[in-house]
């Protein structure tokens, strides 16, 4: 009785206490098909500090956009959150209606969507597409958002004078760019970079990056990065998460990850890309595929490619151990203080 | 800074419009025999501007509201926002001076003769509220006269569709000069045509000779088909025109609805349209002209309402198309509604098909309207090709045979008709440059012909 009262006081009604700015907590997406359900995301918990950028990473089909979609429930129709909390700022955003969610969208955490050829609407003005979620958001006139919108443009390093120009008279960088200043449009806290930085040459790569760790650090922003490459993620992100196969399969900070992983699917993952520093070798791949999440197998997912398989390990499904503070595998390799 | 392009159309347009609203109710009896005097009367006469007291209420309204709701949002276009108001004034005081239609309250009952003021005023404001935007929004206008320009070079050079724009304009311009090509009176049932030397009515059925209004000869009752078939251009067209939008209107509206939300929505949409285009048209026009009663105004409802399917479908096919892009989904993302993706983003990318399918609309409401006079049930006070063809046909005009009193109106509606087509498939031809020849497709770049204009002038 005395503990409910005790509780009550330290948070207001309604108010669920969490880690950091955004915490996901036992995340759980499955998508609907005609023969059953795949089971794209389980039980998926990360968190994120204020200012802080997060990495997810993973080969693709591992649930990493989809673990990022499900923040802001902008699920495809047939996916569904089955379990788990998005909480922010004390709110859980999987309970929330859409309605709900349309308040926290944009004004608190934002998206760059991957792919900007695409998502740029081809017959419309880029700066009035950049000044669409401020118009929606904050009420003001077309001609006052694009008063920021060219604040905007400025910002991610445009001429302001091309905000009339239609999306294709701006080349792959600048569209990317220009999508991240959509994503900065009604100040956010936290922004989610699906894939920034696929289908754009290593340069502009290299540019685009730069770009978002100096907004970052001017704006404070908290970033959740989702790539396929990891050389993206050690370059950019101060804490990573690997999945495979719909699950976090490691996480700690990048220095854990890439100077003393723990997970056989980590160690192969940063063994297949190529090192300039070290010994000439041929880059290795990882054989075989990932399962099929319509009937996810009994044991580790990863243990039918993995290389230190060991008996059980088709049968019992490890848990994560906490090999060092902060750092988490799921291995049964894994043992605390390896 | 205005583009200087941009401040020319304004400059040309404002007129040209205040024109063409004084030339639709340029009043028909004019006798141009008095001289200037006349003539220039004419365009103060109270004809003009005669329109229902509800709909300037509505456009004092509209414009109001969308002045105070830009001032209230402090846009940057404030003397924009202000002439709208001023506009919004004008078109109260307007209803309220002369009143006429549904209006009772007039306050000054119905006096029309400032007509003719207020419409001048109201033109003049439109053109100054022009100005203000493109003062306000100079990109957008160097923008918008940009790609006007883009397409005319592109349409220029395909000569059908100048052969159709010459023929629409030579028939367009005789509509609208029809006051001063030839007098309303000739045809007022008493009215028949004499021969201009010897004052002899000319007869039933006169074969034509160079007198000007005996030029197409004369029909039954000895009346100038000259005459009829300037003023028939008039119905025709109008009735062509407005049906044409009225059904793209409609059509478009439920395509977009109906491609845009899907599932059983969509279906419901799509059932309706499917009765409406397998049920004959012919038959339910007819039924409906029957009952609703024959004028003009209704002929324009009848076929406004049962020509939208064909573009309803082939809107719908685009949505579809549209809807699965992904600016949709990151639309919906950044918390669009679904009113405003179908009207910001999906209208914009199917606008063009739109627009080409309304040209091709028009060519087919002018047949249907050909039609339904021609079968009888079109306006009996205003002529219409149409209308003349059925006069013709009963009269025996066929069997005689009258060639000048049937091939006129059956000549001019065949090349207005094939004028719209040509200028549909070239319009398309502009959009689609997958059927355009390889040389002709080149749109010139904005920034390099900038360039190219500076570097000339450095030059010179």
């Amino acid at each position: 009785m005395s503990a409910t009262t005790a509780t009550a006081t330290s948070a207001p009604a309604g108010r669920i206490e969490h880690k950091g700015l955004l915490e996901v907590r036992g995340l759980t997406t499955y998508f609907k098909l005609g023969v059953g359900d795949v089971k794209a995301v389980r039980d998926v918990s990360f968190h994120v500090e204020p200012g802080e950028s997060l990495g997810l990473a993973g080969e693709s089909g591992c649930g990493k956009t989809t673990a990022a979609l499900s923040i802001l429930k902008l699920l495809p129709e047939n996916g569904r959150i089955v379990s788990g909390e998005v909480l922010y700022d004390g709110k859980n955003l999987a309970r929330r209606t859409e309605y709900g969610m349309s308040k926290i969208r944009w004004k608190e955490i934002s998206i760059i969507f991957q792919g900007a050829m695409n998502a740029l609407n081809p017959v419309k003005e880029t700066g009035l597409q950049v000044a669409e979620p401020i118009v929606l958001h904050e009420g003001v006139s077309e001609e006052k958002a694009l008063e920021r919108a060219r604040e905007l443009f400025e910002m991610v390093g445009i001429s302001a004078k091309r905000v009339m120009d239609f999306p294709h008279q701006l080349s792959g960088g600048m569209r990317q760019r220009a999508m991240i200043a959509m994503a900065l449009a009604c100040n956010p806290k936290l922004v989610i970079g699906d894939e920034p930085t696929t289908a754009l040459d290593v340069m502009v790569q290299a540019q685009i990056l730069d770009l978002i760790e100096r907004l970052r650090h001017e704006l404070n922003l908290a970033f959740i990065l989702i790539s396929h490459d990891l050389s993206v993620m050690a370059e950019t992100c101060d804490k990573g998460v690997i999945m495979y196969a719909g699950e976090v399969v490691e996480s700690g900070t990048t220095t854990d990850i890439f100077r003393r992983a723990g997970h056989p699917y980590t160690q192969q993952l940063i063994k297949s890309f190529p090192n300039i520093h070290g010994t000439r070798e041929m880059v290795s791949s990882i054989p075989g595929d990932p399962p099929n999440l319509l009937v996810v197998p009994p044991g580790c997912t990863f243990a039918p490619r993995c290389s230190e398989r060991v008996a059980g390990c088709e049968e019992t499904h490890p848990e994560l151990v906490e090999v060092e503070p902060g750092h988490w595998v799921r291995c049964v390799h894994a043992r605390k203080g390896v | 800074m205005i583009p200087r392009r941009f401040r020319n159309w304004i400059l040309v347009w404002t007129p040209a419009v205040w024109l063409l609203l004084e030339l639709l109710m340029y009043p028909k009896d004019t006798n141009f025999g008095d001289g200037v005097g006349a003539v220039l009367r004419g365009f103060t006469a109270s004809r003009i501007g005669g329109y229902p007291a509800w709909a300037m209420t509505l456009l004092a309204v509209v414009a109001g509201a969308a002045g105070v709701v830009g001032l209230v949002r402090r846009d940057k276009a404030v003397r924009f926002n202000l002439t709208l108001l001023a506009e919004a004034a004008v078109f109260a005081a307007w209803a309220v001076v002369a009143g006429g239609g549904l209006s009772q309250w007039s306050a000054r009952a119905n006096d029309t003769s400032w007509n003719w003021a207020f419409q001048t005023v109201v033109v003049a404001l439109a053109g100054v509220a022009v100005w203000m935007w493109a003062a306000a929004n100079p990109e957008r206008a160097a923008l918008t006269e940009w790609n006007v320009h883009q397409v005319w070079k592109l349409y220029r050079r395909n000569w059908q569709g100048m052969v159709g724009l010459a023929i629409i304009v030579i028939f367009v311009g005789m509509a609208l000069l029809a006051p001063f090509l030839a007098d309303h009176n000739l045809l007022d049932p008493n009215s028949q045509l004499r021969d201009p030397k010897t004052g002899q009515l000319l007869g039933p059925y006169h074969p034509p000779t160079l007198d000007y209004y005996n030029l197409f000869g004369t029909d039954q009752v000895g009346q100038s088909v000259l005459a009829q078939f300037i003023w028939s251009a008039r119905i025709s067209l109008f009735v062509g025109l407005l049906a044409a939008i009225m059904s793209t209107v409609v059509g478009a509206a439920i395509g977009i609805a109906a491609g845009y939300y899907g599932g059983w929505q969509g279906e419901v949409w799509m059932r309706l349209t499917d009765v409406f285009l397998v049920l004959p048209w012919l038959p339910m026009a007819m039924v409906l002209a029957a009952a609703w009663g024959q004028n003009y105004w209704m002929i324009i409802v009848i076929i406004g309402i049962t020509s939208w399917p064909g573009t309803a479908r082939v809107v719908r096919s685009d949505t579809l198309r549209v809807r699965e892009l992904q600016f949709i989904e990151r639309a919906r993302a950044i918390g669009s509604s679904d009113g405003h993706i179908m009207k910001r983003h999906v209208l914009p990318n199917v606008m063009p098909l739109i627009f080409a399918n309304l040209v091709l609309v028009v060519a087919i409401a002018i047949l249907s309207e050909t039609t339904l006079s021609f079968l009888g049930l079109g306006d009996p006070l205003n002529f219409s090709w149409g209308t003349m063809l059925h006069y013709a046909w009963v009269n025996g005009a066929a069997g005689l045979p009258a060639w000048w009193y049937l091939l006129p109106p059956g000549i001019a509606i065949i090349l207005v008709v094939l004028s719209f087509t040509f200028i549909g498939t070239a319009y398309e031809e502009v959009l689609d440059p997958k059927l355009r020849k390889r040389e002709e497709s080149g749109a010139d770049n904005r920034f390099a012909a900038a360039d190219e204009a500076v570097a000339g002038g450095a030059v010179s």
